[in-house]
Order: C-alpha cells, then sequence, then structure tokens
C-alpha cells in the first residue's frame, strides 16, 4: 500500500487573501527607503500568512525582470530581480531542494550575491599559494 | 594563535566554510527566529567577530530522541552547521572521549569559560533517594546539573522531559523525576520544550544567544516567543474546517477522508504552543496534523498524563476549565486573523532587544 492509496483529501483555501495588493505597498515603502536613502530592505514571506495562491499573485503582480542569479551552497539559492528595479525574490533551498524560506529583499544587490572582503582576502592568499614559485618555473 | 582564541569567521576560514554558506544560515535562521529580515546580515557579521560559544550538553533521564531531532534533521547541512559555531565541549552520545577523558574535558571547560559557557540539558533528573536511577560516571543526575550549572550563563533545556518532567515525570512517576527548574533557581533558563523539539527551534535559540548575547522573549513557561507564541490551531492549515464547524468524528470517517478539523478527535491543537503547524517536520513537508493525527501536545506540561487521553476531545479533559479553554480559542482566532501583524510585533521586539 502507497501513501497514494490512503483515501483522504484535503481541501485547502487556495484562492487569494488580498495579501499580494497588501505587500505591495510595504515593497513599494522600502524601495522610497532604497532611493532616497540607500538603505536596503527586506520582506520574510515564508512568516506571513500567505497561501500558494497568494504567492502566486506576488509573483505575477512584481513579474520577472533582467537578472537571475544562482547560488550553490548548503542547497541551492535563487535569485532575480522583478521588473521594478532594486526589488529581488530571494528563494532558499536545503541539500533535498526543500524550500527553506523566501524572501523579497529590496537592494541594489542581495547580499548573499555579494563577495565578503574576508573571502576574498583568503581567496587572494590560496591564489598566492597555488602561484609556482621562481625555482617551479625556472626548472620549467 | 590557538583554536580558541581564533573567532568564528576565522574558524570558518579556516574550514572552508564561505561567508555565502554562513549568510545562508542566517538567513533561514533570522526567519524561524522571526528576527527582521533585514537583520540577517547584521547577525552573520556579529557572529563571526564572536569567539564559538562554549556549550556543555548533559543528557540525563531521556531517549535520545532530542540529539536525533537535531542531528538527523531533514536539512542536515545546513543545522548541523550549528555544530560548527558552537564549541560542543562536552556530549556523551557525539563526543570520542570516555570516562575520565570526558569528564576532564567538562572539568576544563567549565574552568576555562566561566561565567560564560551555556549547559544544554536533555532528560529529566531523580531526586533524592532515587538519585541513584541514573548517574554518570559515579556522579548522580542531579549532582552533575548542580555542579555545571554553578558557573554557567544560562542553560538551555531541550525536549518536555527537562523542561517540565516529560514522560519520566509522568504517573507513577517511579524515579522521582522533575524538570531542571525544580533544581536550579539561580540561573536563566531557556525551555525548548517538545518531545522531540523541532530542530529549528533548538538551533535557533542557540543562535539567538550567539547572536546577541542575551536571552532570547519568552513565555509564562519559559519557551522562546518567537517558536511558542502561537498555538498549533492558530497556524493550522485545517483552521477554516474548525471554524465552519467541519469535524472528524472518527479516523475512518467521511470529515476524516476530506480533511476536516481533528479536535473532536482528541487534537490539542488549540492548547498547544509550538511552531509545528508554521515550520513543519521533514524538510517543511509535513506536521501531524497534515498527517491525519491530532496533536498531542507534546511541548506542554504534563501532556502525558492528560485526563480522557489522546484521542478525547479537549472539553472533556483537564486541560483547564471551559472558560479557559474558550478563552485559549478566541486569543487564537484573533491571533490567526493577525497573524502578520504579530509577526512584525516579534521581529519589533528582538530588534528592539537588540538594541538595548
Amino acid at each position: 500500500m502507497s501513501l497514494s492509496d490512503i483515501p483522504v483529501t484535503v481541501e485547502p483555501l487556495q484562492r487569494p487573501t488580498g495579501m499580494a495588493h497588501a505587500l505591495l505597498r510595504e515593497i513599494a515603502d522600502h524601495l522610497a527607503e532604497l532611493d532616497s536613502t540607500g538603505t536596503a530592505g527586506a520582506i520574510d514571506l515564508s512568516s506571513l500568512p500567505m497561501n500558494s495562491a497568494d504567492i502566486e499573485e506576488l509573483k505575477a503582480l512584481l513579474g520577472r525582470g533582467e537578472v537571475e542569479v544562482g547560488v550553490d551552497t548548503v542547497g541551492r539559492s535563487e535569485f532575480y530581480e522583478t521588473t521594478y528595479t532594486g526589488v529581488w525574490w530571494a528563494s532558499h533551498y536545503g541539500d533535498d531542494g526543500s524550500k527553506l524560506t523566501e524572501r523579497i529583499e529590496i537592494t541594489a544587490v542581495p547580499e548573499m550575491i555579494k563577495s565578503h572582503p574576508d573571502d576574498i582576502r583568503n581567496a587572494h592568499q590560496r591564489l598566492r599559494d597555488a602561484l609556482p614559485t621562481d625555482d617551479q618555473e625556472t626548472r620549467q | 594563535m590557538s583554536q580558541r582564541e581564533e573567532n568564528l569567521g576565522q574558524y570558518m576560514a579556516r574550514r572552508g566554510i564561505s561567508r555565502r554558506t554562513f549568510l545562508k544560515f542566517c538567513t533561514v535562521m533570522g526567519s524561524t527566529m522571526a528576527l527582521s529580515p533585514a537583520q540577517a546580515a547584521e547577525m552573520a557579521e556579529t557572529m563571526a567577530k564572536a569567539t564559538r560559544q562554549s556549550v556543555i550538553w548533559l543528557s540525563f533521564q531521556e531517549c535520545t530522541g532530542c540529539t536525533e531531532s537535531i542531528t538527523r534533521s531533514h536539512n542536515p547541512t545546513l543545522e548541523s552547521l550549528i555544530f560548527d559555531f558552537i564549541s560542543l565541549d562536552y556530549h556523551h552520545t557525539l563526543q570520542a572521549a570516555a570516562g575520565d577523558a570526558a569528564e576532564h574535558a567538562r572539568e576544563e571547560a567549565m574552568k576555562k569559560h566561566k561565567g560564560k559557557y551555556v549547559v544544554v540539558v536533555d532528560g529529566s533528573i531523580p531526586m533524592g533517594e532515587n538519585a541513584h536511577y541514573s548517574t554518570i560516571a559515579g556522579i548522580t543526575n542531579e549532582q552533575m546539573l548542580r555542579d555545571t550549572a554553578k558557573d554557567c550563563f544560562a542553560i538551555v533545556t531541550v525536549g518536555t522531559c527537562a523542561a517540565f518532567g516529560g514522560i519520566p515525570a509522568a504517573r507513577p512517576n517511579p524515579t522521582g523525576a522533575v524538570a531542571v527548574s525544580d533544581i536550579i533557581k539561580d540561573k536563566p533558563i531557556i525551555n525548548v520544550s517538545g518531545c522531540p523539539p523541532m530542530p529549528q527551534v533548538m538551533t535557533g535559540t542557540l543562535s539567538h544567544i550567539l547572536t546577541f548575547g542575551a536571552i532570547p522573549e519568552l513565555d509564562h513557561l519559559g519557551r522562546p516567543i518567537a517558536f511558542f507564541g502561537e498555538t498549533i490551531h492558530d497556524r493550522c492549515y485545517r483552521r477554516p474546517f474548525y471554524e465552519k464547524g467541519q469535524f472528524a468524528k472518527s479516523f475512518d470517517d467521511e470529515g476524516a477522508r476530506k480533511g476536516w478539523c481533528l479536535y473532536e478527535v482528541g487534537c490539542k491543537g488549540p492548547t498547544t504552543y509550538n511552531a509545528c503547524a508554521n515550520l513543519k517536520w521533514n524538510g517543511a513537508d509535513t506536521f501531524p496534523v497534515q498527517s491525519g493525527h491530532g496533536c498531542l501536545g507534546c511541548s506542554e506540561p504534563n501532556f502525558w498524563d492528560q485526563a480522557g487521553g489522546f484521542y478525547a476531545p479537549l472539553s472533556v479533559g483537564d486541560w483547564g476549565s471551559h472558560e479557559v479553554l474558550a478563552g485559549a480559542v478566541v486569543a487564537g482566532a484573533a491571533v490567526g486573523a493577525a497573524a502578520a501583524v504579530a509577526g512584525r510585533s516579534k521581529q519589533k521586539s528582538a530588534h528592539e532587544e537588540k538594541k538595548s
């Protein structure tokens, strides 16, 4: 017997509740802040009582812009800029592909896409270490 | 520079953990902790500059389910990172050392981090003439707890046994088991209850201490409000059926097949505070109610001894008077309707706490 043989059906509430339109106003406020002071903002969609219809409605309202970025670290993280420049949709997944959290980030570039100064410093050191020494170059 | 002196950022660089990985951990943890979403990057920077928090983990009368929950979580790669970010100086089940060497490690950590280390406890403690029911290296659980807690910064109890006595303390309580808070009165105690607790809640609570160096806001039972601020009923996806009066009357009737509310077959969701309904288990896939079984109320005190048993409706149990129950449900309705507002207010308080 498989799980699909268990005759239980659930009637989910899958009509938009209006949350998407309410969030647009909050996003607009964050965008105004980013424009006037450069202060980035974020909205954690996972903490809001949004059903899948709300999420789809918000995605449709924001649209999809020109940039998409994928980050592979302990699972995939996906970012795309919406049609509103500076408004990014960020989805974070675990190693097994399950969604961990979803956010709207209002910023020029999401922090996770940027290279951290400490990582740059370490990369520089690793590259230096990988370069052949003068002796090795002479032998070649 | 010794490994103990290096900060977390240096430790991560040495272990090849990128800042992106760390930022992702903080983003996901910040989300589960209901922190302001903009705080993830700040949290990552703060934690990276700190030295790794010394943690002494004491396992007493327990089934190891709590350790299993955190180490075998569905996203082990992400959540088990917490074991990189803390210095786990003592844990029976996970440490390689045994016997005198293990006890020496505990004593060394206590001496070296006096006043700063965190004690995690899972399991209840047999007391008095029953203390001999559970000993470690010839030391009773009660004595080891008193000795170890003496110089700690705070205690985190993981699981209902350590928080409230749990199953060992259920009637007739043959070992005279008690909770940590029945013994330790002069240290902050954070109760992360559940049987077992959710891995995200354990990790999130430890992350809060690492980030803010302070105790998270707690409810009247000492549980972090970020995770225990709402009932299962408040966030249950079957809530609309409750509102419409559509209840399963048995586990094989039409209501059960249609996924109606499980209140009448014993669901303790309306009086149980935990994050199962929104964080969910097994990779955020499901939680007991979604699998067709009512909530047992495992994060509440005395859940094992509830009158009427697991399958009697709350209204016939001893979970408080009808007035208390009605109050819980009405409060739940208000919270459910204003969940977004509540979430924001929690984020605000966490933010304010950090600033103060």
